[in-house]
C-alpha cells in the first residue's frame, strides 16, 4: 500500500497553502505536525479527495484519489464536522455506514462494535446535541472506522479529548497502524511521539522534515522546535 | 535530478496502466454493493417530516379552494401559497451544508453529488405532485385552462425555488433562511399584482409574458441545479 503525493500545490485565490509537496506514505502511523495555518488540513482534504489540488496528483497504489472506488477504503475524520439535529449517536453511525455502502446487517454489527470501542455504548441512544466535545470527537473517530478503512485520515483527532481519552485513543491508533495507512495531524507533539512511526513536519505550506521517528535521537518536542527555527 | 526523481520518472514512463494495482487491491478488500434504490430510500428517510406535512397541507388547501362555489380567485390564492411549498422543499436541499455534514458526506461511496441529485429528484417530485393535484381540480371545478394554471402556479413556485437555491448556495449560514423567506413572501405577492393587472391588460399578452417568464425560470433553475451539484469540491471552506 502506498499513498503518493506528486507535485502537490494548493492555492486559495492568491494564498499558497501547500507548496509543491512530494511525499509517499506507507503502512503505519504517520504524524503530520505543524502549527495552526501550516497547511495540514489542506493536505488532508486533498488526500481525501474533498479538495482538488491546484497542481499535481495524489494516488493510492497508482489509482487517483478522485476515483470513487478509492472511497471504499477511506476513513476520514474532518477537523470540524456536524450532524443532523435529530441524530442520536447510533443513528449517526448507521447513516454514515449506509452512505459508505455497508449492508444493514454488517452496519449494525460494526456500529455496536465501534460504539463499544470508543466507549459510547451507554449513550448510543442519546442525542448528539447533548454530547460533550470529547464524546462528539470519539463519535467522529468511530464513523471514520466504520467501513474498515485501509487509509485512515484523522485531522486533529485528539482535540477535545481529556487525558484518559487520549491514552485510550493512542492505543487504538497504534493497533490500526499495524495494517493500515494512518495519517493524523496535530499541533501537539506529545500526541504523536509514542504512536507515530514517521513524522512529517509542515511549516507555511512546505514539508520541512520527513523521517522515521526512531531516527530522531532527541526529545521530539525539542527537535520540533529546532526544525522550526531552522526552516 | 536525484535518484528518487529518476526512479519516479522511469516508473511513470513504463506504467502503462496506472491504477490497476490500486483497483484490484480495493476490490479484494471491500464487497460494497451500491444500489440507487437504497440511496433513494435513505434520502426519503432523512427528509424533514415537516416538508412532507406542508406539501400535503398545501395540496389539500389548493384542492379545497376549488370547491368554494362562485369563487373566482381560487387560482390566485393557490398561486400565492405555492412559494411556501417551494420554500420548504428547497430549504431541505441545503441541509448538508447547514449542518456541516458536507465533508463527511463527500468521502463516502455514495458521493455527496449523488445524494444531492437524489434530493433534487425528490424535491422535484414533491413539486410535481402538488401541481398535479391542484391543476386538474382548477380545471374541473373552476373551469380554468390547465395551461393558465401551469403559468399561475409554476411561475411563483419556480421563482421561489430558484431564489432560495441561489441564496443557500451563496450564503452558508443559517441566516440564509431569512433571505429565502423574504423571496418566498415577495413571490406570494406577485399573483395579487397579476390579478389587478388582469383587468387592465390584454389577457393574451399577459399569458405570453407569463410563458416567457416561466421558460426563463426553467433555464435559471436548471443552471442553479447544476451549480448546486458542482459546488462542493472547491468550496472555500469555513475557516476556524
Ligand atoms: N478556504 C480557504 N480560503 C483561503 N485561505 C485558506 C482556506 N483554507 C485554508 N486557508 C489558508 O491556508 C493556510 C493553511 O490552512 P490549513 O490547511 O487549515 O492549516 P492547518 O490545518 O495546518 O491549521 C492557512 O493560512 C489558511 O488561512
Ligand atoms: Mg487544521
Amino acid at each position: 500500500m502506498e499513498l503518493e503525493l506528486k507535485n502537490i500545490t494548493k492555492k486559495y485565490k492568491d494564498k499558497e497553502a501547500v507548496k509543491n509537496a512530494n511525499v509517499t506514505i506507507h503502512t503505519g502511523v504517520t504524524g503530520l505536525l505543524g502549527a495552526n495555518g501550516a497547511g495540514k488540513t489542506t493536505v488532508m482534504r486533498m488526500i481525501c479527495g474533498v479538495l482538488k489540488p491546484t497542481e499535481g496528483t495524489i494516488s493510492f497504489d497508482g489509482l487517483n484519489v478522485e476515483d470513487e472506488m478509492y472511497r471504499d477504503v477511506l476513513g476520514y475524520l474532518p477537523q470540524d464536522f456536524g450532524y443532523y439535529p435529530n441524530f442520536k449517536a447510533r443513528d449517526f453511525l448507521l447513516y454514515i455506514a449506509a452512505l459508505k455502502g455497508l449492508d444493514k446487517e454488517s452496519a449494525k454489527v460494526k456500529c455496536e462494535e465501534l460504539l463499544k470501542k470508543v466507549n459510547l455504548s451507554d449513550v448510543a441512544n442519546k442525542k448528539i446535541s447533548t454530547f460533550s466535545g470529547g464524546m462528539k470527537q470519539r463519535l467522529g473517530i468511530a464513523q471514520a472506522l466504520i467501513n474498515d478503512p485501509k487509509i485512515i485520515i484523522l485531522d486533529e483527532p485528539t482535540a477535545g479529548l481529556d487525558p484518559k481519552e487520549r491514552v485510550h485513543f493512542r492505543n487504538m491508533i497504534g493497533e490500526l497502524g499495524k495494517n493500515n495507512i494512518v495519517i493524523l495531524s496535530t499541533h501537539i507533539v506529545s500526541d504523536v511521539e509514542h504512536i507515530a512511526d514517521r513524522i512529517l513536519m509542515m511549516k507555511d505550506g512546505e514539508f520541512i522534515y520527513d523521517g522515521e521517528i526512531k531516527d530522531i535521537n532527541m526529545d521530539l518536542e525539542e527537535f520540533y522546535l529546532k526544525e522550526f527555527e531552522e526552516a | 535530478m536525484t535518484d528518487k526523481d529518476i526512479i519516479r520518472l522511469v516508473k511513470d514512463t513504463y506504467d502503462v496502466n496506472p491504477g490497476v494495482k490500486g483497483r484490484s487491491f480495493i476490490r479484494e478488500h471491500t464487497k460494497r454493493k451500491i444500489h440507487l434504490s437504497s440511496i433513494i430510500m435513505m434520502q426519503l428517510k432523512e427528509l424533514n417530516p415537516l416538508t412532507i406535512i406542508i406539501t400535503i397541507c398545501i395540496s389539500f388547501m389548493g384542492v379545497l379552494l376549488t370547491f368554494i362555489k362562485n369563487y373566482s380567485s381560487s387560482i390566485w390564492v393557490c398561486s400565492s401559497i405555492m412559494p411556501l411549498a417551494a420554500l420548504i422543499i428547497t430549504a431541505d436541499l441545503g441541509r448538508s451544508k447547514r449542518h456541516q455534514m458536507t465533508e463527511l458526506e463527500m468521502v463516502t461511496r455514495f458521493s455527496l453529488r449523488m445524494q444531492k441529485s437524489v434530493r433534487i429528484f425528490i424535491g422535484g417530485m414533491l413539486g410535481l405532485i402538488i401541481h398535479a393535484l391542484i391543476i386538474p381540480f382548477l380545471s374541473i371545478k373552476s373551469g380554468i385552462a390547465p395551461c393558465i394554471s401551469v403559468l399561475a402556479l409554476g411561475c411563483p413556485y419556480l421563482f421561489t425555488s430558484w431564489g432560495c437555491m441561489l441564496i443557500t448556495r451563496k450564503y452558508h449560514n443559517t441566516e440564509s433562511i431569512y433571505g429565502c423567506t423574504a423571496i418566498a413572501m415577495s413571490a406570494a405577492i406577485i399573483p395579487i399584482m397579476v390579478k389587478t393587472l388582469l383587468s387592465q391588460f390584454n389577457k393574451g399578452l399577459l399569458a405570453t409574458i407569463g410563458a416567457v417568464i416561466l421558460a426563463s425560470l426553467f433555464v435559471a433553475i436548471t443552471t442553479e441545479i447544476r451549480k448546486y451539484l458542482q459546488e462542493d469540491r472547491n468550496t472555500t471552506w469555513n475557516l476556524n
